[in-house]
């Protein structure tokens, strides 16, 4: 297995896409080796420790990459396991155009993969969660997993995805979703990245999106040593509507990447992202987002902004707001912000009387909570603010 | 309460205050009135302890302390308000939220205790009906898509609520409808007391017959050129700056 990964050319800054995000360096770093199956029994875990963790909700529980647990507590979905991704990866590469090996490598070394199904007509009221739970092992490991998720016609589901481990398991967890949304269906996805910060996390959610679907997707991203999250759309027909709100949190060497691409293929869609960094001391962060509008996706509405709050002279972001558009009747816009906090505000706050101190942390979480307050879900944006707070300083 | 001994400011050395001399005594209602550009939002920004301005000369006593050697939150927390003419809108921060922060921050400076929530917001209510402001309002971000109108209600409620020794009112009838304006002003006269004092400023004499003021002083290219009592004001109305300066 070891001498097969370095057949592989792993994501470099030679790479255009991968250009602020140096995948290789860590890798090397670490030296990651793939994970096999430990022989001796797999015995269950418990993670009732995780916040988000409840015991009589829908469940999945992969541990190093292997299933650990299923509950299917209100028994409206179908989940499958299958080891085999059977070369459909070639035509999935082409579809959301990705230029890099991450897909290859998910599927040569893959651990687990399961499929979520949801059927015609069916709303599932409460929301799936996926945990992927790493803990320590001797040798610094690669996980892949991969997770497709079929909404079909009229259907509805929230699925929410929490990546955590143990606080110094060192591990590359490479793990990605093919999600394909039937007319008229509804998902709301959560991706809560709680990885150790000696981890290296890439993952990305590839969605296929068909006739006045809808797609909601947020991310938290606060964990790993470096952590590349990517959203990639293939709208393919009209009244779509994609959503992307988004919030990285990179402390001290932290590297922390979001890159997404909106593909509108087809006339009439919408897609809406709002993506937001934090960055102290050392950390940097990337935001690189394309809107490619087809020739025919006449009508299309895509709005992008990136907004970046340093709290460190020393911290660095590089924001790629790109757009190609080859059709002549649409609204697109984007706009990206760097800068520290706003004068005016903590003036206006410390003549209120709270001090630096206290400003910064107010105007901090408030720059979180505007995201935070477009959660639907309120259970889980209680959740995330109280894991947020523990964040802020 | 406040005295100001040859104040001149510059802000990119261009000088825009040039001497200003301004006692205000306990209780007392001064009116600062001036043509555009004559430095009375500076005033009231060096004394809340704005950055970017310099001080070249002069200083302000507040209840006995040197103003200017105080950080903004000290000035706040000894008791000094301003009530911002441009209210900043601040995104994600909940107005309830922060009230709270403030009031026990500087409940904290005094010694006190925080206010516990239940009473919190017995107090925010109580304030919030004297002055009409929707409690919704309250419960939203901080100015976050108010109206001219909302803001400076705001302004006052933040004002009821830390009970200031003086309130700098920096024209806070500007963008008033009739109905605001008197709800503003009442929300004044309500804190009015013999320990509490009040400096407004303002380009209109309207505000000044709902805010009656003991003293009216005339700025004008950064220097206090006539006090006078409120009839200054209406004499002001009558002739403009032209005919007074």
């Amino acid at each position: 297995m070891e001498k097969l990964i370095q057949k592989f050319k792993i994501p470099n800054k030679k790479i255009e896409t991968w250009k602020f995000t140096d995948l290789k360096k860590n890798f090397e770093k670490n030296n990651f080796k793939p994970l096999k199956k430990i022989n001796s029994k797999n015995s269950e875990i418990n993670i009732s420790n995780n916040i988000f963790f409840d015991s009589n909700s829908n469940f999945v529980i992969f541990h190093n990459g292997y299933l650990n647990k299923i509950n299917n507590a209100t028994n409206d979905f179908e989940l499958k396991k299958s080891k085999e991704i059977q070369g459909k990866n070639k035509d999935e590469k082409k579809i959301f155009k990705r230029s890099d090996n991450l897909l290859d490598i998910n599927e040569s070394f893959l651990n687990e993969k399961i499929e979520i199904k949801v059927k015609k007509n069916t709303k599932i009221k409460d929301p799936i969660f996926i945990f992927y739970y790493n803990t320590e092992n001797k040798q610094k490991y690669l996980i892949n997993n991969r997770v497709d998720i079929i909404l079909e016609e009229n259907s509805e589901a929230e699925i929410n995805e929490i990546f955590f481990s143990d606080k110094n398991s060192c591990y590359w967890n490479n793990v990605h979703n093919f999600i394909t949304l039937g007319k008229n269906a509804k998902l709301d996805h959560y991706k809560i990245q709680l990885e150790s910060y000696k981890a290296l996390h890439s993952s990305s959610a590839n969605i296929n999106c068909h006739n006045a679907s809808i797609y909601n997707n947020f991310i938290y991203s606060v964990g790993g040593d470096m952590s590349r999250i990517e959203v990639i759309s293939s709208i393919n027909s009209s009244d779509v509507d994609f959503n992307i709100k988004g919030l990285y949190l990179a402390k001290t060497n932290q590297h922390h990447d979001i890159t997404t691409l909106m593909q509108h293929k087809h006339p009439e869609s919408k897609s809406n992202q709002h993506i937001k960094g934090i960055l102290h001391k050392n950390s940097s962060g990337v935001f690189q987002g394309k809107v490619i509008v087809s020739k025919d996706a006449q009508k299309t509405d895509a709005f992008q902004f990136n907004q970046n709050l340093l709290l460190s002279e020393k911290a660095e972001v590089n924001a790629k707001p790109e757009l190609e558009i080859y059709a002549d009747d649409v609204k697109c816009s984007h706009g990206a912000t760097t800068g520290e906090l706003d004068e005016e505000m903590l003036f206006y706050l410390r003549s209120r009387g709270l001090n630096y101190k206290e400003a910064k942390k107010i105007l901090v979480e408030g720059f979180i909570n505007e995201l935070f307050e477009n959660i639907k879900n309120t259970e889980l944006k209680k959740k995330l603010f109280l894991t947020s707070k523990k964040e802020v300083y | 309460m406040l005295k100001i001994e040859n104040l001149h400011v510059n802000v990119d050395d261009k000088k825009i205050l040039q001497g200003v001399n301004l006692e205000i005594n306990s209780g007392e209602i001064h009116a600062i009135m001036g043509p555009n550009g004559s430095g009375k939002s500076t005033l009231a920004n060096i004394l809340a302890g704005k950055d970017g301005y310099e001080i070249i000369k002069g200083k302000a006593i507040f209840q006995k302390k040197n103003l200017f050697d105080l950080e903004p939150e000290e000035r706040a927390s000894e008791g000094l308000f301003l009530a911002f003419q441009y209210p900043v809108e601040i995104p994600g921060v909940s107005g309830t939220n922060f009230l709270r922060t403030t009031l026990n921050s500087i409940r904290r400076y005094h010694k006190k205790k925080d206010l516990d929530g239940v009473n919190f917001l017995k107090l925010l209510r109580e304030k919030a009906k004297n002055i009409r402001m929707d409690e919704k309002l309250i419960q939203r971000s901080v100015n976050t898509g108010f109206s001219g109108g909302e803001k400076k209600r705001n302004e006052i409620l933040q004002m009821s609520l830390l009970e200031p020794k003086l309130a700098i009112l920096d024209e806070t009838d500007s963008g008033l409808d009739i109905d605001a304006l008197k709800t503003v002003s009442n929300g004044v006269n309500n804190l009015k007391n013999k320990n509490r004092s009040f400096l407004v400023i303002t380009h209109y004499q309207r505000l000044l017959n709902y805010i009656v003021p003991d003293k009216v002083h005339i700025l004008s290219e950064g220097k206090i050129v006539k006090s006078g009592d409120k009839n200054l004001a209406l004499e002001l109305e009558k002739k403009g700056y032209e005919g007074l300066i």
